[in-house]
């Protein structure tokens, strides 16, 4: 296959988008055509199954939200470096693991620290 | 390009004094946690105990002259790194016993003191073996956030809280310039290790990195112009951890500002040099002026410390070995003098919980030792003769006189003239003034040992310091081929454009 | 291909754009942000320049400065919601206590 022949390969993706793009906006701008408008107090309001409104929805989180998400963040950037680690895991071999046992230890310990002064309890 | 990831025994023995500490500092935070009812301060013996353990390691690797590099040149151990690290090392341990009595001031969090303290440390030992872009960016940033904690440490203090904010975002942005100048060299030269980076032309995105490489340290150790963080967050900081901040990572720091200028910028040492001096001139004067109007014993101190570390950019900006050396002995007054008189600071403050000069008034009277102390520390600090500060200054001026430096000679001794006012302003505070409330102070044993082991390392290093000028000539023989002032007329790039 | 200068270029308004942020704006959270533009705007530079020289360092530098990056999210926030506590306020102009 000759290279000037790849986009054309493409050209059945570009229709594809076209139409879907096409056809949401044709739905969307009949319906605002076609459907009547009448608007009042009770329609506008946020839909909360039924029930009325009680308190706007910017409320303050409790102090443990932030350290939960604190906790996330530490923990969660840590995949970072075992993502090139499982990649080469069979050309790092054994030392590798060791390396990232050490690694996923010190981890372990910041984690237990965490549980035991109750960072995970929630209330 | 692909790491291989080859380590042997003997590549892992480079690496034991870090590895004990990390495993000691696991230990510290699991006992502080695991045993809830264990007495704190046997938190503070426990981690003596082990940075004694590191210690005695690397006084081992010091005399076998045991060094390598490890990681693809990322880390290093030579005499330097070794240097460092002991003085890093023994910083700590001076410093974790003059908190002993301050901790127990703290409502919360008192075991995790220790392990940030601890943690720090280690950052800081890592920062002297940094010999690549990479690991001075990570070990910056690994010892600066255990000090972004322990700042703010005083939860209830808003000094304390403010300190740290200043401290946390002059801190990072100062990071931010640091990892964008890396990105920069980068760009330029394709690599990070030190000794690879020693391009031959001056390019602006060389230039420009480099010199947000150097904004970032300046921040690190409180040059002028880069000094805006120092006097806040000394005052607001616990104590202690003042006392830490004001030295351990400027030693750290000029680990990597030696090893940046010496080894990878030698090309360009016309050009530094002005940078140098032009920072260090500042430093010095701004510092000293500015002190002689403070009112609190710990922001008189901060401003000391910037004039301090003016006297210390010279050394660098002398450029040679003999600078080096200077360096790295001014570096050992400095810290037996300084951290010195903060245990006076901090043992005056756990007594009358105060750290305004005034309260100095009559310390005679109330403790002859302290205020005695006290009078060596603030002397060595002003360079008296018989006393460590002053070999520490007559070492700086005369690497500087061999390279021609005279308008910084000649600013630096202008500058001692100044600092003695304002050193002697509390020396006849505590001498000559009477107290306001003439009860006797007393201090605790592990506060006494801070203090004896800066009056022995302030009068051991001013009246016999062959020694430790052996040690230091020993640990930057690595740098005798530097280019002295005849030889260094290389192909001169301007330092802006090229 | 995309040339090298452009990536180069983005980086270099995102940066600046992080340095004007910490200087100009009062707010923590918003000076945090900043200073985690300047930081991506570091990860541009080095994706790009570890591209064209076909060598892996570049990359590495990233992978670190992203934990770098979440850790000074984690203290900063730390150390913010203790402000918070103390003066129901993250201007950084309310904190005056101190002389700047």
């Amino acid at each position: 296959m000759s290279n000037e022949a790849v986009p054309l390969n493409y050209v059945p993706i570009l229709v594809f988008l076209v139409v879907a793009v096409g056809f949401g906006l044709v739905t969307l701008l009949a319906g605002r055509v076609l459907r009547p408008s009448r608007p009042y107090k009770a329609k506008l309001k946020a839909y909360e199954s039924g029930s009325p409104l009680f308190s706007d929805a910017r409320l303050q989180f409790p102090i443990r939200y932030y350290i939960i998400a604190m906790l996330f963040v530490i923990f969660d950037v840590e995949i970072v470096f075992m993502f090139p680690w499982a990649v080469e895991f069979r050309k790092l071999g054994l030392l590798g693991l060791l390396e990232m046992g050490f690694f996923i230890g010190i981890l372990l310990v910041g984690f237990w620290y965490a549980w035991k002064k109750g960072a995970l309890e929630w209330d | 390009m692909t790491f291989t990831l080859t380590l042997s025994g003997a590549d892992l023995l480079l690496l034991l004094p870090e590895m004990l500490l990390t495993v000691w500092l696991c230990v510290v935070l699991t006992m502080d946690f695991a045993m809830p009812r264990l007495p704190k301060d046997r938190l503070a013996y426990l981690s003596v105990a082990g940075l004694a353990g590191v210690l005695a390691n690397l006084v081992w690797f010091d005399l076998a002259g045991i060094g390598g590099t490890l990681f693809a040149h990322m880390f290093v151990v030579d005499r330097l790194a070794v240097f460092f690290k002991i003085f890093i090392v023994g910083t700590t341990i001076l410093v974790i016993l003059a908190s002993v009595d301050y901790v127990r001031r703290f409502r919360f969090f008192k075991g995790e003191y220790y392990f940030l303290v601890l943690m720090s440390a280690l950052g800081m030992m890592f920062m002297a073996s940094a010999n690549d872009l990479l690991s001075v960016f990570i070990t910056l940033e690994f010892s600066t956030f255990g000090f972004y904690v322990l700042v703010a440490y005083l939860r209830d203090d808003v000094a304390s809280n403010e300190a740290g904010l200043k401290f946390f975002i002059l801190g990072v942005f100062a990071a931010g310039l640091l990892a964008y100048g890396i990105s920069l060299v980068y760009g330029e030269t394709g690599k990070l290790v030190f000794s690879d980076i020693a391009s031959p032309s001056a390019t602006p995105g060389l230039v420009i990195g480099f010199l947000l490489i150097f904004a970032a340290l300046g921040f690190k150790i409180g040059a002028v112009p880069f000094h805006s963080w120092i006097p806040d967050t000394y005052h607001g900081a616990p104590t202690p951890v003042t006392a830490f901040l004001s030295i351990a990572p400027k030693g750290a720091a000029f680990a990597i500002l030696i090893r940046m200028f010496f080894v990878s910028l030698a090309a360009f040492k016309p050009a530094w040099v002005l940078l140098l001096v032009g920072a260090s001139i500042l430093s010095m004067t701004y510092g000293n002026i500015v002190a002689i109007a403070q009112r609190n014993i710990k922001r008189l101190l901060a401003y000391s410390g910037i004039a301090q570390i003016g006297n210390i950019l010279i050394g660098l900006a002398a450029g040679t070995k003999m600078g080096g050396d200077a360096i790295l002995f001014y570096l050992l007054t400095y810290l037996f003098a300084n951290l010195g008189a903060f245990a006076i600071v901090i043992a005056v403050g756990n007594l009358i919980r105060s750290d305004e000069i005034e309260d100095y008034n009559g310390l005679n009277r109330r403790s002859p030792f302290l205020a005695f102390a006290m009078l060596v520390f603030l002397l060595s600090l002003a360079g008296v003769p018989p006393l460590a500060g002053f070999i520490g200054k007559l070492y700086i001026f005369l690497a500087a006189i061999d390279e021609g430096l005279y308008t910084l000679i000649a600013v630096g001794l202008i500058n001692i003239v100044i600092s003695m006012y304002y050193y002697l302003v509390v020396v006849k505070k505590m001498y000559i003034n009477e107290p306001t409330d003439p009860s006797p102070l007393t201090i605790s044993p592990p506060m006494k040992v801070v203090v004896y082991a800066g009056l022995a390392g302030t009068l051991f290093l001013g009246i016999y310091p062959q020694p430790a000028i052996n040690w230091v000539v020993a640990a930057t023989l690595m740098f005798s081929n530097l280019a002295g002032p005849a030889a260094a007329a290389p192909t001169l790039v301007l330092p802006i454009g090229g | 291909m995309v040339p090298l200068s452009y990536y180069v270029i983005l980086s270099v308004i995102v940066f600046v754009t992080g340095v004007v942020g910490v200087l100009i704006r009062r707010n923590i959270i918003i000076i945090l942000l900043s200073v985690e533009l300047m930081l991506n705007a570091t990860n541009i530079n080095f994706v790009a320049y570890s591209y064209y020289f076909q060598n892996i360092t570049g990359q590495v530098f990233v992978f670190f400065a992203l934990t770098v990056a979440a850790a000074e999210v984690a203290v900063g926030l730390a150390i913010i919601i203790a402000l918070y506590r103390s003066k129901s306020s993250i201007n950084v102009d309310e904190f005056q206590l101190l002389k700047w």
